[in-house]
């Protein structure tokens, strides 16, 4: 009668810990899943063509400037269709971006260096997806120009 | 003896429904490991799906199909004369591209919607870059971009959004 008690207990045993186990792999696949990963390399590759693709639009119908040769000319303080660059590039930029209407990111911050000076256009974000280009000016000096997204 | 043989039948029967129920459990354990596995190679294919999406999707506007160069050198563009040629050899391209439906929509400046042909090149502005949808669709991914567009004739850039729509079967 012992024994077969004991033969008992071991079979309950073994049905307990096949359900413990069945409970742990449902634990593990249900509540503990991956997190979804963030595709940062398209978020990168949005904000660089958004970048190249404003940077490569014509301002000012007299003049037909486009918009990384009108930075330039604000970080050396000159003037585009008669105004002060640094103003007209940032007056023209909000126009063109709220008229492109993009609704993923709504500030933007633009900014071009050259060695150690930089010169701020816009300066909407603190943090956000920073793309960057090299622009390289008729007299073959060479700009960083800065564009984060938020 | 009648007694000790309904005893053994008795131990026989409990034995038989112990194994039972013990090979029941191992099979809803088996069905289960079954789902799960199925589910997570599913899970598998849907995120590799998804990468190849992202990667096709990031190197679209740079294929030598589409973008544009000046001397040589190649720029961050795409050529809007291209993309009607392009349009009209689109059916070479299923084996890169699959079941696609990709679309460039002109954002800035704006303009109408009107699709793009060899005819109306003034008065349009969206180009039907490549379209082949299956007859079965279980579901789609949409994603865009934003594109530069660039009209060699006038020496102009615009700007675009290029609509990009997976299908799954």
């Amino acid at each position: 009668m012992f024994k077969r008690a004991q033969i008992e207990m071991i079979g309950l045993v073994v049905v307990v810990i096949i359900l413990v186990i069945g409970l742990l792999l449902y634990v593990k696949f249900s509540v503990l899943r991956d997190e979804v990963k963030q595709d940062t390399a398209s978020e990168n590759a949005y904000v660089i063509n958004l970048m190249n693709g404003i940077f490569n639009l014509k301002l000012c119908e007299k003049d037909k400037i486009k918009v990384d040769e009108a930075i330039i000319k604000c970080f050396n303080e000159e003037q585009v269709c008669g105004e002060e660059a640094c103003n007209y590039v940032k007056t023209e930029l909000k126009t063109i971006i709220a008229g492109i209407g993009i609704k993923k990111y709504k500030n933007y911050s633009i900014w071009v260096t050259k060695g150690d000076n930089n010169r701020t256009i816009m300066n909407e974000c603190k943090t956000g997806i920073l793309a960057h280009t090299t622009i390289v000016a008729s007299d073959k000096e060479h700009y960083t120009a800065y564009f984060r997204s938020c | 003896m009648g007694i000790l043989n309904k005893k053994g039948q008795l131990q026989i029967q409990e034995t038989i429904i112990a194994v039972f129920i013990f090979i029941v459990l191992i099979m809803f354990g088996l069905v289960f490991f079954y789902k799960v596995q199925s589910s997570s190679i599913a899970n598998e294919f849907k995120d590799f799906q998804m990468e190849k999406n992202s990667i096709d999707f990031i190197t679209l506007g740079e294929l030598a199909e589409f973008s544009c160069s000046k001397a040589g050198i190649k720029e961050s563009c795409i050529d809007v004369p291209k993309l009607l040629i392009f349009s009209s050899f689109s059916k070479e391209y299923f084996e890169k591209f699959g079941y696609k439906n990709i679309t460039i929509y002109q954002v800035y400046p704006k303009t109408n919607n009107v699709r793009c042909t060899a005819v109306n090149l003034d008065n349009c502005g969206s180009w039907e870059v490549y379209f082949k949808k299956p007859s079965k669709v279980t579901s789609k991914i949409v994603r865009d971009a934003p594109v530069s567009l660039y009209f060699p004739d006038k020496d102009e850039y615009t700007l675009g959004i290029m609509v990009v729509e997976a299908y799954n079967v």
